[in-house]
C-alpha cells in the first residue's frame, strides 16, 4: 500500500478509516448506554425510532426503517433499506468501484456483494439482540422476510413486465447473472410486453422512427424495417414469430423467477428448522459468522433439494430452450437483411466452415493413409531384395564412359528430348547421336537415374532412335 | 427460543472488525498485480490449430521411462493442475518420477465450431500421443485425463488400446444418469439442437453460470466471506486470486463437441451403453483392457462420485483400482493435503506398471 502507484488506494483508505472509526464509535456509544445486556428495552434502539416496516414491502428487518433510504428495494436475504451496518459497506464500495475494474473489479464486487449480504444479516440480528423480547423480535425478523418473499412472488405473477425488483440474495444473484447472459445473447429482451403482444397480433410496426417508444422499441423497429421494401409477407411472418418468441421467453423467466423465489422461501423454512434443531440439542450459535454458516448450509439444502424436482428440470429447460428460439429469430431476420444487401450471412459462413472441417478431416485420413501406404511399399520392396537385385547384376556392367566428342547436334530431334532434357544432357557432357548411339543398357538406366527421366531413356529407345538417325 | 444469543456490543464488535477487514483486504486485492499461471517450466512439443502440446521440465531425470499425457476439460484451463509452487498434481508427478506432458486445448472461436469429438479424439488427441509415442520410440504412453478429460481419454483408450499402457481417469464422470447428478438432471429438458445450431459454440459464461449454480450460496458468497479473514496476508491473497481467475477462465466449448457431448452422455448415457459413435468408431469400454486406476472425490458436487465409480462395472480392465479422496472436485488438485497423497500415489500405481 506504499507504492506511489498506489497511493489513491491509501488516501482512500485513510479517510475511509477514519470515517469509519468515528462512525463504529457512535454506534458503541449507543450500545454501551442503553446497557449492553440487550434486555433494557427497544428504546435504547436507535433503529427503533425508524417508523414502521410495513411502509416498505422489501422491508425484511422490522427493526430498522432508514427514511433515508436510497434504495427502496434493498437487495439481500437479510437486510433491507435501512442499512446502518451495510450501508458502510455501500459508501466504502461507491468510491473503491471507480478503481476496481477487470479481473480483480469483478471479484471485488463479489466481496462487495457478500460482505452487503453479511452486513444486512448482522444489522437483523442487532436489531433483534436490542429488543425487550429477541427471541419474538428474531421470529418478528424472520416472518417479515418471509412476508416479503411472498409479496416478491405475487409480484413477478401479476407485474408483466419485468420491471419486478431483485429478488434478495443469493437467488437474486444467480437470476442477475442469467439476465446479464440472456442479454448478451438476444437484445430486446426488455421490450415492453404489450408492445410485444400487440406485434404478435399483427400490428407491426410502421417506419423507422416511431416516436413515443422506448430506446428498446425503437432499436428494434429499426432492426426490423428494411428501408424501401417494406414488409413482405414472409418477413411478417418471421416478426410476429419473434414477438410471440419474446413473449414466450418472458413467460418462461417469469417461471424461473417464481421457483426461485420458492426456493428462497423453502431456504427461510429450513433456517428456521435448523434453529428449532440446535435449540432443541442445547446448541448455541455465538457469532454472527456462525450464523451466516449456518444459514448458508440450511439454504443450500434447500437449494439442493429444489433444484434436483421434475418441476426445476422442466422450467430450466423451458427458460433456455425460449431465449434460444428468440434469438434464432433474430438471426435469421439479420439474415434476410443480409441477403438483400448482397453481405454474406451466418449460415452460408457455416456451411463453408463445416465443408472445410470435413475437408480437413479427410485431408488428415488420406495423409495418414498414404504414410501407411508408403511404409507398407518400403516393407515389401525391402523383403524382396534378393529377388529384384540377380536379374540386374545379369546384365552387363555400366560402361566406364562414352566416347569423347565435342561435336554438337539438336538432340531434341529424338523423340522424348525436350529442350529442357537436351539441357541435362549436355550437362552430362552428352552432346551428340553417337554418343548416345554407343550407350549400353546399364549405362543407360544409370544416366535416367541421374537424370531424373523416369525410365524413357529405354522405354522410348533413345539408343535406337540416335543409331537411326546416325544412318 | 433461538439458540443465538449475541449482546447488541458483540454483534456491533465483530460487525465493526469484518467491515474494517473487508475494506482493507479488497484494498490489498487491488494491489496483487498480475496473477501469473502456471508455475512449473515446460516446453512445446507440438502444436496444431490451437492446441499446444507440452512437456514438463523437471529438475531430476524421470524414472519412469513410459511417458504420461494429461488430457484435461475443454471447459477448463489447464493451469489448475499447476497452480502454484506448493499446490501443483504436475509438480507432484514429476517429483514422482514421471515424464509429464499436457495438451493445452486452448480458446475455440467462432471458426472452431464444427470441431467433433471425433476431432478431437482421434484428431488431436491422438496425434498427440503419436508425437510422444515417435519422440520416445515408443508404440504405448501412460495417459491421465481429468473431468471431461477423463471421459475422452477412456473414449481414447478403447478405440486404441494398442498405444495405453495405462490408463488414470481423474474425477470422471461414466455414469452421467446417477440420482445425484445435479448437471445431468438440468440439462434433460433443454434443446441442444436448437442451442447449438442457434449459439454455434457455448459461451464459457453460460457454462461458468451453470457451475456455479451447483453450490450457489457457497460459491458466490460464503466462500468469499472465508476468505476475508486471510486477506492481509499477500500470498494468501494471491493464491486466492490465482483460484478465482482460473474457475471463471472458461473458454467457449466447440458447438458440435458439445452438442454430442451432452446428447450422448449426459441426456443418453451412452458412454454406460457402449452405444457412443465417434467417427467410425463405436466406444466400447471393455475394451479397455489396460490397467486402470480412478481416482475420484467424495464430495465432488460437479461429477458424483457414484458417476466415476461406475467405471468398475463397464471396464474390461482386470487390473482396475480405485483412490478416492476427501475432498471436492477443485480440491483434489488444490487442496494441501491432496498434493501430498494424490500425485504420489498416481506415480507410484504407474511406476509398478
Amino acid at each position: 500500500m506504499s507504492t506511489n502507484a498506489n497511493s489513491w488506494n491509501e488516501t482512500l483508505m485513510n479517510d475511509w478509516a477514519a470515517t469509519q472509526r468515528k462512525y463504529w464509535d457512535t454506534w458503541s456509544d449507543f450500545a454501551r448506554k442503553s446497557g449492553v445486556g440487550g434486555a433494557q428495552g427497544s428504546a435504547a434502539n436507535p433503529f427503533g425510532a425508524f417508523g414502521s416496516f410495513a411502509a416498505n414491502p422489501f422491508a425484511q428487518n422490522p427493526f430498522m426503517q432508514n427514511p433515508f433510504a436510497q434504495n427502496p428495494m434493498g437487495g439481500n436475504p437479510f437486510g433491507t433499506a435501512a442499512n446502518p451496518f451495510s450501508g458502510m459497506v455501500d459508501q466504502w464500495w461507491s468510491s473503491m468501484k471507480p478503481q476496481a475494474q477487470g479481473d480483480i473489479g469483478s471479484v471485488a464486487q463479489r466481496f462487495y456483494d457478500m460482505g452487503k449480504s453479511f452486513m444486512s444479516m448482522a444489522e437483523g440480528m442487532f436489531g433483534a439482540s436490542g429488543q425487550e423480547q429477541p427471541d419474538a423480535a428474531m421470529q418478528m425478523w424472520m416472518s417479515s422476510m418471509q412476508a416479503a418473499l411472498q409479496q416478491w412472488i405475487a409480484q413477478v405473477q401479476n407485474n408483466m413486465d419485468l420491471a419486478t425488483p431483485d429478488l434478495p440474495g443469493v437467488s437474486g444473484t444467480t437470476l442477475n447473472t442469467w439476465a446479464q447472459l440472456a442479454d448478451t445473447l438476444a437484445p430486446w429482451l426488455n421490450m415492453s410486453q404489450d408492445y410485444l403482444k400487440d406485434i404478435a397480433a399483427g400490428h407491426l410496426p410502421g417506419g423507422i422512427e416511431m416516436p413515443g417508444l422506448g430506446a428498446a422499441q425503437e432499436q428494434f423497429c429499426r432492426a426490423l424495417s428494411v428501408p424501401g421494401l417494406g414488409y413482405t409477407r414472409e418477413q411478417q411472418e418471421h416478426i410476429q414469430q419473434l414477438a410471440r418468441h419474446l413473449l414466450n421467453y418472458h413467460e418462461a423467466f417469469r417461471a424461473y423467477k417464481i421457483a426461485f423465489g420458492k426456493t428462497a422461501l423453502a431456504s427461510l423454512e429450513s433456517v428456521q428448522k435448523r434453529l428449532q434443531v440446535m435449540h432443541e440439542a442445547g446448541q448455541k450459535i455465538e457469532s454472527l459468522r456462525a450464523l451466516y454458516d449456518m444459514w448458508v448450509d440450511a439454504s443450500e439444502e434447500a437449494y439442493g433439494e429444489f433444484v434436483m424436482s421434475d418441476e426445476y428440470q422442466v422450467v430450466y429447460g423451458d427458460l433456455v430452450n425460449s431465449l434460444m428460439r428468440v434469438r434464432k429469430d433474430m438471426n435469421d431476420l439479420a439474415e434476410q437483411h443480409y441477403q438483400l444487401m448482397n453481405i454474406p450471412t451466418r449460415s452460408e459462413i457455416d456451411t463453408v466452415q463445416r465443408r472445410q472441417q470435413e475437408q480437413r478431416r479427410e485431408n488428415r485420413h488420406l495423409r495418414r493413409e498414404i504414410t501407411e501406404l508408403r511404409a507398407q511399399v518400403e516393407q515389401l520392396a525391402r523383403a524382396r531384395p534378393e529377388a529384384a537385385r540377380p536379374k540386374q547384376q545379369a546384365k552387363a556392367p555400366a560402361q566406364d564412359r562414352l566416347p569423347i566428342d565435342d561435336v554438337e547436334e539438336d538432340l531434341t530431334a529424338i523423340k522424348g528430348i525436350g529442350p529442357k532434357m537436351a539441357e541435362k544432357l549436355y550437362g552430362q557432357g552428352i552432346r551428340n547421336f553417337a554418343q548416345l548411339a554407343a550407350m549400353n543398357t546399364k549405362f543407360a538406366e544409370q544416366l535416367d537415374e541421374a537424370l531424373k527421366a523416369q525410365g524413357r531413356i529405354l522405354r522410348d529407345d533413345w539408343i535406337g532412335q540416335a543409331k537411326k538417325l546416325l544412318g | 427460543m433461538i439458540p443465538f444469543q449475541m449482546r447488541p456490543d458483540e454483534i456491533l464488535s465483530e460487525a465493526r472488525g469484518f467491515n474494517e477487514k473487508l475494506a482493507k483486504g479488497v484494498g490489498n486485492l487491488m494491489e496483487v498485480g498480475e496473477i501469473p499461471t502456471g508455475i512449473t517450466p515446460k516446453e512445446v512439443v507440438y502444436k496444431e490449430d490451437k492446441l499446444v502440446l507440452y512437456r514438463y521440465k523437471s529438475e531430476q531425470e524421470a524414472t519412469n521411462k513410459t511417458p504420461l499425457l494429461i488430457v484435461y476439460a475443454l471447459v477448463n484451463r489447464p493451469y489448475m493442475a499447476d497452480l502454484q509452487e506448493n499446490r501443483s498434481t504436475i509438480r507432484g508427478l514429476l517429483d514422482a518420477g514421471q515424464d509429464v506432458y499436457l495438451i493445452d486445448w486452448g480458446y475455440p472461436d467462432a471458426a472452431d465450431r464444427y470441431l467433433t469429438m471425433d476431432d478431437y479424439i482421434n484428431g488431436y488427441l491422438d496425434r498427440c500421443v503419436d508425437v510422444i509415442c515417435a519422440r520416445h520410440g515408443i508404440d504405448k504412453l501412460n495417459l491421465l485425463g481429468i473431468c471431461q478429460g477423463g471421459a475422452f481419454s477412456l473414449c481414447y483408450a478403447s478405440m486404441h488400446p494398442e498405444k495405453v499402457r495405462n490408463l488414470v481417469t481423474m474425477v470422471t464422470p461414466v455414469d452421467f444418469k446417477t440420482p445425484d447428478n445435479m448437471l445431468s438432471h438440468w440439462v434433460q429438458n433443454v434443446d441442444i439442437d436448437l442451442l447449438v445450431d442457434t449459439q454455434g459454440n457455448i459461451p464459457g459464461e453460460m457454462l461458468n453460470w451453470t457451475f456455479l449454480n451447483l453450490k450457489p450460496y457457497q460459491l458466490m458468497a460464503q466462500k468469499y466471506l472465508g476468505v476475508v479473514d486471510l486477506m492481509d496476508d499477500p500470498k494468501a491473497l494471491k493464491n486466492f486470486m490465482r483460484m478465482e481467475k482460473w474457475i471463471f477462465d472458461s473458454p467457449d466449448q466447440a458447438g458440435e463437441t458439445f452438442r454430442q457431448f451432452i446428447k450422448d452422455f449426459f441426456q443418453q448415457n451412452k458412454l454406460m451403453k457402449g452405444e457412443v459413435q465417434i467417427g467410425e468408431y463405436t466406444v466400447d469400454l471393455r475394451k479397455v483392457k489396460m490397467p486402470v486406476l480412478n481416482v475420484f472425490a467424495e464430495q465432488d458436487h460437479l461429477v458424483p462420485p457414484d458417476a466415476s465409480r461406475a467405471l468398475k462395472k463397464v471396464v474390461g480392465s482386470k487390473d482396475y483400482t480405485e483412490l478416492s479422496f476427501p475432498g471436492g472436485h477443485i480440491g483434489i488438485y488444490v487442496s494441501g493435503k491432496a498434493q501430498k497423497t494424490i500425485p504420489p500415489a498416481i506415480g507410484d500405481w504407474l511406476n509398478k506398471r
